[in-house]
């Protein structure tokens, strides 16, 4: 083709990740193997294309030597020479047609030969990458999923995200398109070397000796090249940062007066962007160029010795011929070998990052020597009870529940209060085995909590967060949550004891009705509602209620506890709420202050003791007198 | 030259990008003059191979014409060398400096956007606009360009040579182009059709991973996980099967190419070595001629590759002249003395304010009135939803009022300069945002450095500063320091502080700042305000409590107004409120039974 370069796109566009490199490690390549093993024999079969696909770049330019010396009459001895092959290939192929129509027609058929199997080969070796990729992202992705609640705390999801997305996209990158280039480019290269000794031992000493140049131009360059490709994606994660500073803060900018500064800020960082883009051109502009000039030499070389040759002792023309074509071909190769082996590095980052996440265990899992829990025999029944439990988010971290101990009998409600902070939440997560507790132990009749398998133990739970959380879909699809047993009539029944009213009157759509991202385009006490909605569809063992009726309107929140009371008896609930009179009702209240149980007992106890229930209880009543059912306290 | 902004939202979308690179016309005219004599330069040498090869068959060529012709090679190589380094600079270059003057342009323009610009632009989309598709655009000045300027010379210099040697072979050797150029056209449209729908179905899986990611307490709470991963590898199949869509496609552009490409060789070696057997071509110029066939298919690749790119910069200079479109703050209608305020600290009023924001069923302020009196401080709260923030945006003219409803010593606010308006308010806004850059920078925002220190400790910073050395001089942020919520906050007073602003705007900015340190620094507020007034929103009351007058908001209606203790005696909502947060106070505090 020619010369020019496609000048590499620079880097990845958007939100720049600082970029890593890893250095070639054995272990990690072990693991792409591993990975790749289902499809070895896909794999395989593609390296095998490659055989005769490298040998028609080496054979293509013979068969023009063999017209140039044969019937054009190239040699300088006016008789045709025997025919010679390359790869000893001569007693196969000696009927090799020697006029010019039937090379013609060789070469044709190689040409069509080695786009077929091209296109296949391509087919091959893409189709088992995806399939390795495929199965890597999804069992990631199941793997992931399953990990530790403190997982997901610890970590952004955009992190977690490209585990499953580019990290992945990366090590398909170095199978597909590095690896296999690779080996192409080897056979392609041996072949060459193989065609040009062959051919004539001085020569193909003379135009290998380019080689170590050209290798040393690469290598030699590769450090500057790199430092500048690193350099410039440093440049762009900065000046992106400024950018999205100025954008998130323009507000304050503006009202300050600062535009001119912003404007002068960013200048700056463009001017450095551009720098370091400059000196990327630049050192490119010399390598690309150095490249071609040291072929271009070896070609200069190859000529006046061959050219000797000739006049000497007597060469053929189309040898001649033959070695300034193989010459090309082999370091065109070489120059693109650096960009490669950047994309190489990259990818065993991602490797690395994904064996990471792959060799994480989650630590919140049935014990093993627990049994078959899965019917959930005797949770109902059992009661729930923590024994002088403590919890912390690390190791190192504070308690945030210290020695906190009671029980919920069968079909109780138990209310939890407390101020922000003071460790409702957590508790709450501890019964939904998100996390496990540090000290002490949580029991389940007579079976401790970490016997159950947490997924298996979370069918039997109905939670409603704090954050009502949706998904985009329909309405059913929110509701039913997988539990493919929920008919729509079931479904449509707890809506309408919801709503107290048809739900196609509120919602015409019915249960087709398509909800947005995060359940987005339903006001929020509608949202509460549905998830609350969700928790008891499946009748669950045990109610986990955090702030459920927090922001809805007080005749909702009315049909919402109406709900919850008449499963009571059916199920363990328990209620974390601000307003007392939600908790009033329960069982048993529990009063948390800075992760320890401060007072406990039932209203009328509580009240009578005088402590810290009794005057926020006086104080609410004051607040219930103006008659507001709304919670003030949330604001934003 | 005209400003880049200007152009952009004037021009057609090839008129915009003709601008851009006429900008750089000189760099480009090197890179083109470089660019043309590295193609000549190329040319050269298979005419220069096959003089070898002609020489040396029929025997006119000793060893010192093989020398000299040797020599030239060597010389042409050189000469090559240097002038694709001239048209790399020249060229890529010129693309270099286009994005980075694209990039300030768009960036200068954002930020004088008026807010209800900004906030029908995601962040996100901006971004990708300076990222994306100037990345678009930028591919079109250098590799675009590049390409598009190669294609017909590198097509000439190999052409002219043929024909020279032989008009008739040259025929045969082109016979293929015409379906190569369109096979590349058109596979390289629908290649990239492909490709989108890959990127497309990529977009999808990240969604999904993000979606359950961020969901991931209510699919662990329903024990959704395998459903969930069900969901994702359903998405994660879809983007298989895009890629091996692209894959077929793509996969077949490559040999196809080569094949056709290398059809020309085979036309030329049957009719050429026709022609050599007939002694009308040497066979010196046969190999002259098969060189020069392998640089056809390139030219051809060029033509569609430029054009692909060309539409892909088209659609993006047409989002990017979008954004050019959106009108920066309007003009003042006359402008004021700087300072004016100085001799006499201006009263603001506000008459009957009414605002509703686009699509909303209710307006966030209904017919609000009040007078804020120079050196007065008005304490303003709410529940959240009342319209508080709404007001501190309108005074500060990020959204627009009615005409006649803002005044500033009886002088509308809206026929005020921008710039002035916000010179009046020391704004304190509720998110705590603050720069990348040392404290020092962030409190002093341009004014004069001397007052940072004393601001910093009216802002209560004191007691934080002692425990962080140099702290006013370190970085905000993951690389200096870490400031919590509350730090934040003062440290945003403090460059409200530093302002000779004749109104203090404080938008809910102690919410994170805890009882004791709020204490302290309201108690400096009021010694510090002697001719300044301040409005003072807070949704915790114990910030507005000490001021002198407190209106209370609901629904954007003005509910309350009075003192403190007369609002708990009318025992409306701010009586409420205040009971409410009583109560908070009992359930965090340190001893129970404190009453309220």
């Amino acid at each position: 083709m020619s010369g020019h370069g496609h000048g590499h796109g620079a880097g990845h566009a958007g939100i720049v990740e600082e970029a890593h490199e890893r250095a070639f490690d054995p272990r990690l390549f072990r693991h792409v193997l591993t990975w790749a093993r289902p499809v070895a024999a896909w794999l395989l079969l593609g390296l095998l294309m490659l055989v005769p696909l490298s040998a028609v770049p080496v054979l293509l330019p013979w068969i023009v030597k063999q017209a140039i010396d044969g019937p054009l009459g190239g040699t300088g001895a006016s008789a045709a020479p025997p025919p010679q092959l390359p790869f000893g290939l001569d007693p196969m192929l000696l009927a090799w047609p020697r006029d010019l129509i039937g090379l013609a027609l060789l070469y044709l058929g190689l040409l069509v030969g080695e786009s077929l199997l091209r296109y296949a080969q391509g087919l091959v070796i893409q189709g088992a990458g995806q399939r390795v990729i495929r199965r890597i992202r999804e069992e990631t992705f199941g793997h992931l999923l399953r990990l530790d609640m403190a997982v997901f705390d610890r970590q952004p999801v955009g992190r977690l995200v490209s585990r499953v997305t580019s990290d992945t996209e990366n090590i398909n990158e170095l199978v597909t398109s590095v690896l296999v280039g690779l080996f192409r480019d080897l056979f392609v290269i041996a072949g060459t070397i193989w065609a040009l000794f062959h051919l004539d031992a001085g020569l193909a000493w003379v135009a290998l000796a380019a080689a170590p140049v050209i290798a040393g131009l690469t290598f030699g360059f590769r450090r500057w090249l790199r430092a500048s490709w690193r350099g410039l994606r440093v440049r762009q994660a900065a000046l992106v940062a400024v950018l999205s500073e100025h954008l998130s803060g323009v507000r304050v900018l503006q009202a300050f007066g600062r535009e001119d500064a912003a404007q002068e800020a960013f200048r700056e960082e463009a001017e450095a962007f551009y720098g370091t883009a400059w000196t990327l051109t630049h050192v490119q502009g010399i390598l690309r160029p150095a490249i071609d000039l040291a072929t271009q030499l070896a070609l200069a070389a190859v000529l006046w010795f061959g050219g000797r040759a000739v006049l000497e002792q007597g060469l053929a023309l189309g040898t001649l011929y033959a070695l300034t074509v193989y010459l090309k071909q082999l370091f065109n190769p070489l120059g693109e070998l650096s960009e490669k082996y950047n994309t190489t590095l990259a990818a065993f980052a991602s490797t690395e990052r994904l064996v990471q996440l792959r060799e994480t265990q989650p630590t919140v899992v049935a014990e093993p020597w627990a049994g078959d829990l899965s019917d959930g025999a005797g949770i109902r029944s059992g009661g729930l009870r923590f024994e002088s439990v403590s919890f912390a988010y690390a190791s190192d971290a504070p308690w945030v529940l210290e020695d906190v101990s009671f029980a919920i009998e069968p079909g109780q409600t138990v209310g939890i209060v407390g101020a922000t902070g003071a460790g409702k939440s957590s508790l709450l997560g501890l019964v939904a085995r998100f996390h496990d507790p540090g000290r002490g132990r949580i029991v389940v009749g007579e079976t401790p909590l970490t016997a159950w398998s947490p997924e298996i133990w979370r069918q039997h739970l109905g939670m409603v967060l704090q954050e009502p959380l949706l998904f985009r879909g329909t309405l059913a699809e929110n509701l039913r949550m997988g539990r493919a047993h929920l008919t729509d009539a079931m479904l449509l029944e707890v809506l309408h004891q919801f709503l107290g009213e048809d739900p196609a009157r509120r919602w015409p759509e019915g249960l087709a009705l398509p909800l947005g991202e995060r359940g987005d385009t339903l006001p929020t006490g509608e949202r509460q509602l549905v998830c609350l909605a969700r928790a008891l569809l499946a009748d669950p063992a045990v109610l986990v209620l955090d702030e459920a009726t927090a922001s809805v309107d007080s005749a909702t929140e009315e049909a919402m506890l109406q709900q919850i009371e008449a499963r009571k008896g059916r199920a363990m609930t328990l209620v974390v709420a601000h307003r007392l009179a939600t908790v009033r009702h329960a069982d048993h209240i529990i009063v948390l202050h800075q992760g320890r149980i401060a007072e406990s007992g039932d209203h009328a106890t509580l009240l009578a003791a005088g402590g810290r229930y009794a005057t926020m209880w006086a104080l609410q009543a004051g607040e219930a007198a103006h008659g507001s059912r709304e919670a003030l306290l949330y604001g934003a | 030259m005209k400003p880049l902004a200007g152009a952009f939202r004037e021009g057609t979308p090839w008129g915009i990008l003709g601008g851009l690179l006429w900008r750089e016309r000189r760099a480009y005219a090197v890179g083109a003059a470089c660019l043309l004599a590295c193609d000549l330069g190329q040319v050269a040498v298979p005419l220069l191979v096959g003089h070898i090869v002609d020489g040396l068959k029929d025997g006119s060529m000793a060893l010192g014409g093989l020398g000299r012709s040797v020599g030239m090679l060597v010389g042409l190589a050189l000469f090559v060398a240097l002038c694709r380094y001239g048209w790399r600079m020249g060229v890529f270059g010129s693309s270099r400096r286009i994005e980075r003057d694209v990039r300030v342009a768009l960036h200068d323009h954002v930020i004088r956007l008026p807010a209800e610009a900004q906030r029908r632009r995601p962040t996100g989309e901006v971004m990708a606009l300076a990222t994306n598709d100037l990345q678009a655009v930028r591919a079109i000045a250098g590799e675009g360009v590049m390409a598009g300027l190669d294609a017909p010379f590198y097509l000439m210099s190999a052409l002219l040579p043929m024909l020279w040697l032989h008009p008739g072979l040259t025929l045969w050797a082109v016979l293929p182009l015409p379906l190569l150029g369109l096979v590349s056209f058109l596979l390289g449209r629908r290649m990239h059709g492909t490709y989108r729908a890959v990127q497309e179905a990529f977009g999808r899986l990240s969604d999904q991973a993000q979606t359950t990611i961020s969901s991931i307490r209510v699919v662990k709470g329903f024990a959704r996980e395998a459903g969930a991963t069900e969901e994702f590898a359903a998405r994660s199949r879809d983007h298989a099967a895009a890629t091996m869509r692209m894959v077929r496609m793509q996969g077949a552009f490559d040999p196809l190419i080569a094949l056709l490409s290398g059809s020309s060789t085979v036309l030329v070696l049957i009719h050429g070595g026709r022609l050599v057997e007939a002694g009308a071509l040497t066979v010196g110029q046969l190999v002259s001629f098969l060189g020069f066939i392998q640089m056809l298919s390139w030219p051809m690749m060029a033509m569609s590759w430029a054009y692909n790119m060309a539409q892909r910069a088209r659609a993006s200079v047409v989002r990017l002249r979008e954004l050019f479109r959106e009108t920066p703050e309007p003009p003042a209608m006359h402008r004021l003395e700087p300072g004016w305020w100085l001799a006499a600290p201006p009263t603001l009023e506000v008459r009957n304010l009414t605002f509703g924001y686009p699509g909303a069923h209710r307006p966030a302020l209904a017919d609000v009135s009040f007078v804020l009196a120079p050196g007065q401080i008005l304490g303003v709260t709410g529940r959240s939803g009342a319209g508080k923030s709404t007001l501190v945006s309108l005074l500060l003219r990020q959204l627009d009022a009615r005409p006649g409803s803002l005044l500033l010593d009886g002088r509308d606010l809206g026929e005020m300069a921008v710039d002035e308006v916000r010179r009046v308010f020391a704004w304190v806004p509720q998110e705590g945002f603050l720069l990348g850059r040392s404290i020092a920078e962030n409190v002093a925002m341009g004014e004069d450095a001397s007052g940072v220190m004393p601001a910093l400790l009216r802002a209560g910073l004191g007691p934080d500063l002692a425990l962080w050395p140099e702290a006013e001089r370190a970085v905000v942020g993951e690389r200096g320091v870490t400031l919590s919520g509350g730090q934040r906050q003062r440290v945003c007073l403090a460059r409200a502080l530093v302002r000779e602003a004749p109104v203090l705007l404080v938008d809910d900015a102690l919410s994170a700042v805890d009882a004791a340190t709020e204490h302290r620094v309201l108690a400096t507020l009021g010694e510090a305000r002697r001719d300044r007034s301040a409005l003072i929103v807070a949704h915790r009351l114990s910030v507005v409590r000490t001021a002198p007058r407190i209106l209370v908001l609901d629904e954007g209606r003005l509910v309350g107004d009075g003192s403190h203790d007369a609002l708990v005696a009318q025992g409306g909502l701010y009586a409420r409120m205040w009971h409410l947060q009583q109560l908070e106070r009992v359930l965090a505090g340190p001893v129970p039974g404190v009453g309220a």
